[in-house]
């Protein structure tokens, strides 16, 4: 019964990927920009001289088949995509390959919103937990409302004020960029400490807009979890207030907020985009933005591919992952 | 599971995290803040590091490529208004101009110790010309007939047609890049379709300039000096002071002024007035072209009104020049650009042989008031076209419709979004239904090319010298119906046999020839009678520079080269710098 569960699971996330990709290639392809007309503005608008340019048009357009029908584009795209793996050439940056521009990207974003949310998974729950914690002082009932209006306001928006009271008022914290320009980016302590340094804003800006959340679920969870039998027992048996906290109280409130995360995680990566931006961080952000302003299809397919695929399999992991941290889902399944 | 083994596991995915950034990231040696130069990377972003080919369509390494590695045969000076042979040493035309003959300098050689000479330039030219989808292709095969090395420090290269200004257009940076010279022992090898151009432990790119290249991530671009560049062996010039020039993605305006109020950058991209006096306040090494307003450089490529002439009523030249009287454009200057910069007249910039034509024709101005704020000139004309106006004193034509004006700009120019509702607050004041709207790049260039938008702000960057660039592109040469993408760089559709005549024998003929003077005034009447396109005002831009590491950046006072450190004539701003601390 379990195999079935976890084969269904996985039948559902190839569906919605190949769902999704159709989806992503349709919009992207019907809009009536022309790309190659795009690729032309931008050489005139900087005073390149364009002789002949219907010959540059021509070429490119043909290169990329965006002279073909509409469906043999797309049969093409899947058949690349699915024999080899191949994203196809960037619009803008030709002969670069989609893969070439978006692969050394991603890192970046997912180094950024995993620590973002790990700041903010740790910083939120715990604050949410002790928010109802009767022996815990009140005063993180209140930094808990604290955080929850600071959820209120968009990412970027943060961005902008930390990087005013911390990059320019006070500058204490470098406003842009991974490393100090220049550095030696040896593999070592000094270069982890500038890493740090640099991602500190960007990840700030990310987290203090998802602790209020955290805190806020969590505190609803652990408010039901608070009159649970079990509590009570782990205090007769003696054991000690934090054991109780975290091991008891908290762990069993964290399932509903694992769910939570992996259905945030499409709007957690596309609200990272204005982030790296506003920072020049070099993750899919910027990327993304640029091909958007140039109408690069391919890689704003291969971005948009990743994304679909980065939260369909984060789903899934959650979904084959979720009986292994309720038993009473394994046995449910098993019934 | 144990929570020894979750902590291990998060451990190991933050150092794989960690590990694989640092993978990308070259290491390199650590030069001091004092020795170094830092610049904004215009582009905001390297989008393709590992791929330095310069003849890629729409390629532009304007990050320290092609400012500290190549150099050009020519450098046109803006400033001075003369082509200074660079890697050149002279470039002379035939009688007719049907043929042209470069000199090239003794001594230059590649980073790579290899000798440059006549077989790299000719080599280059033949390449371009070979693969059609190349960067300058198009151009080369339009002009070239034949490349020839008579010996190694000599070109011959014969035209198919006759174009004095062969050498400015390809090889003088007449605006922001040129034709680079490849370097034919590496270049034969490839294919230049595909070929990146890029392995620094090989040492590429290999260029001639006095940089090599250090780093490229898609955030910051590193340059060392290279002790050995032929500039200082041969005593053509000293080495240049900075060890180290940096090129960096720094994001928005406020960013901008951040880093240079901090000491982060030596040279940035443009500013608005407040944020470089917000800059200035915090920093008073911060300075502008000028001491005080309007601080900016006059760019070359004033902003203009362009219309679609193929689409009624903005077909009617009358309807056109009704609009251009309707516009305050010292109200755009003095709100828009913040008092920064003056109306324009003409689709050229001021520079003085270009103002010495204009000041020419000051009757045709008369005749014909471009730039003349009148309102009552403005229902004279739209009047004489048919239309009158409807009791909300919007204009309406014959079949009762109101002259509709959407005006749409590229969302990426701040001073565009900054003018755009005020001039629309104008054309509504004069009884045009009008509008604005910015939008991106890729929705901009297509609704512009293809037609779809009757209107839209822009820019021209042509003219520098002589009226004889900017007029070409509006030759009918350039014509594609609507709907269908126009091949040129202006896309008014407009078609004029009488004004395309005098185009074609301007073509042939140098701004120095007699009858030249005659037919450029010719075509300046037709244009000011068909105003195709609206000029609005001149381009200034406010690009600032940090003089706290680095003094000798080019000035009003110190007007040794134009301010635009992106133009591969950048070179000659970084060979001018001196560390501050040394005076």
């Amino acid at each position: 019964m379990l195999r079935s569960y976890v084969v269904k699971r996985i039948s559902i996330f190839f569906i919605t990927v190949f769902v999704a990709v159709t989806i992503n290639f349709i919009v992207i392809h019907i809009t009536p920009q022309n790309p190659v007309a795009v690729l032309m503005g931008r050489l005139a608008a900087r005073g390149a001289m364009v002789e002949n340019g219907a010959q540059l048009l021509k070429f490119y357009t043909e290169r990329f088949g965006l002279d073909q029908p509409l469906y043999v584009q797309y049969l093409m795209y899947l058949r690349n995509l699915l024999l080899h793996g191949d994203l196809g050439y960037s619009l803008a940056y030709f002969p670069a390959k989609v893969s070439a521009v978006v692969l050394p990207a991603i890192p970046w974003t997912l180094g950024l919103l995993f620590f973002a949310n790990l700041v903010a998974a740790i910083v939120g729950n715990i604050l949410g937990a002790l928010a109802v914690w009767g022996r815990a002082p009140r005063l993180f009932t209140w930094v808990t409302y604290g955080f929850m209006s600071l959820a209120a306001i968009p990412f970027y928006l943060l961005a902008l004020i930390l990087l005013y009271l911390f990059a320019f008022l006070w500058p204490v914290l470098p406003s842009s960029g991974a490393f100090t320009p220049g550095s030696s980016r040896a593999f070592d302590l000094a270069t982890s400490f500038e890493f740090i340094r640099h991602a500190t804003l960007p990840v700030l800006s990310v987290a203090l807009g998802l602790i209020g959340f955290w805190a806020l679920s969590m505190r609803g969870a652990m408010a039901s979890v608070m009159g649970e039998d079990y509590l009570t027992y782990a205090r007769v048996k003696g054991l000690r207030e934090p054991t109780i906290f975290f091991r008891y109280g908290m762990r069993n409130a964290m399932l509903p907020q694992v769910t939570a995360f992996a259905i945030d995680l499409g709007r957690l990566v596309s609200g990272q985009v204005l982030v790296e931006l506003i920072f020049s961080y070099p993750g899919l952000g910027l990327v993304l933005y640029n091909a958007l302003r140039t109408g690069d299809y391919f890689v704003i397919q291969g971005v948009v591919l990743f994304i679909i695929i980065s939260v369909a399999l984060a789903m899934l992991l959650l979904d084959l992952i979720y009986p292994l941290l309720d038993p009473r889902i394994r046995t449910a399944s098993a019934i | 599971m144990k929570r020894a083994h979750w902590f291990s596991i998060l451990a190991v995915a933050a150092a794989s995290v960690l590990a694989s950034t640092a993978a990308q990231t070259q290491t390199i040696k650590e030069v001091p803040r004092e020795k170094t130069a830092i610049f904004e990377n215009i582009e905001g972003r390297v989008a393709i590091p590992n791929n330095m080919n310069p003849y890629i369509a729409g390629q532009y390494l304007d990050w320290g490529v092609w400012q500290g590695v190549y150099e050009s045969l020519f450098i046109f000076n803006l400033e001075t208004g003369q082509l200074m042979p660079w890697l050149a040493e002279s470039g002379t035309y035939n009688t007719g101009a049907t043929e042209v003959t470069i000199r090239l300098r003794d001594g230059v050689t590649w980073s790579d110790g290899v000798p440059f000479t006549a077989d790299d330039v000719v080599f280059t030219i033949d390449m371009l010309k070979k693969n059609t989808g190349l960067q300058y292709a198009a151009d080369m095969s339009e002009w070239v007939d034949a490349a020839t090395a008579s010996d190694p420090h000599t070109v011959l290269i014969k035209l198919k047609k006759p174009n004095p200004r062969f050498l400015l257009n390809f090889f003088g940076v007449r605006i922001w890049d040129t034709v680079l010279i490849a370097p034919k022992h590496i270049w034969e090898k490839v294919d230049p379709m595909t070929f990146t151009n890029f392995d620094l432990e090989k040492g590429l790119p290999v260029g001639t300039g006095p940089y090599r290249m250090v780093r490229s991530s898609e955030t910051e671009t590193v340059f060392d000096r290279r002790d050995d560049w032929w500039g200082a062996k041969t005593g053509f010039h000293p080495l240049p002071e900075p060890e180290r020039l940096i090129w960096i993605a720094v994001g928005g305006e406020d960013i901008r002024a951040a880093k240079l109020a901090n000491n982060e950058l030596d040279a940035a991209w443009v500013l608005s007035r407040s944020s470089f006096e917000v800059a200035k306040k915090k920093n008073p090494k911060v300075v502008g072209w000028y001491e005080e307003l309007p601080y900016a450089y006059l760019d070359p490529c004033p902003r203009e009104l362009f219309f679609n002439t193929e689409a009624a009523p903005f077909s009617d030249p009358k309807v056109r020049r009704a609009i251009s009287t309707a516009i305050n454009r010292e109200q755009i200057a003095q709100i828009g650009y913040e008092g920064m910069t003056e109306p324009a007249e003409s689709m050229f910039p001021t520079y003085a042989p270009l103002k010495a034509y204009l000041d020419r024709n000051k009757k045709l101005f008369e005749e014909f008031p471009v730039a003349h704020h009148d309102l009552k000139k403005t229902e004279e004309l739209m009047t004489a076209a048919g239309f009158k106006k409807d009791a909300e004193g919007i204009w309406v034509g014959a079949d009762a419709k109101r002259v509709s004006l959407p005006i749409i700009s590229r969302s990426g120019e701040t001073d565009q979004l900054k003018f755009g509702p005020i001039l629309v607050a104008q054309l509504k004041k004069a009884g045009f239904d009008a509008s604005f709207k910015p939008i991106e790049d890729v929705t901009y260039y297509s609704d512009v090319s293809s037609g779809k938008a009757p209107a839209h702000l822009g820019s021209v960057c042509g003219s520098v010298q002589d009226p004889y660039t900017t007029f070409s592109y509006l030759h009918s040469r350039w014509y594609a119906p609507t709907g269908q993408p126009v091949p040129g760089p202006v896309a008014t559709r407009f078609r004029n046999a009488e004004f395309d005549a005098l185009i074609d024998k301007m073509g042939g003929l140098s701004a120095d020839d007699p009858s030249f003077n005659q037919l450029a005034d010719q075509a300046l009447a037709i244009f000011n009678r068909e105003l195709p396109v609206v000029p609005l005002v001149q381009a200034r831009l406010l690009t600032p520079f940090n003089e706290t590491y680095w003094t000798g950046w080019p000035s009003a006072k110190n007007n040794y080269v134009h301010p635009g450190h992106w133009w591969v004539s950048g070179n000659l701003i970084i060979l001018e710098l001196k560390p501050a601390k040394a005076q």
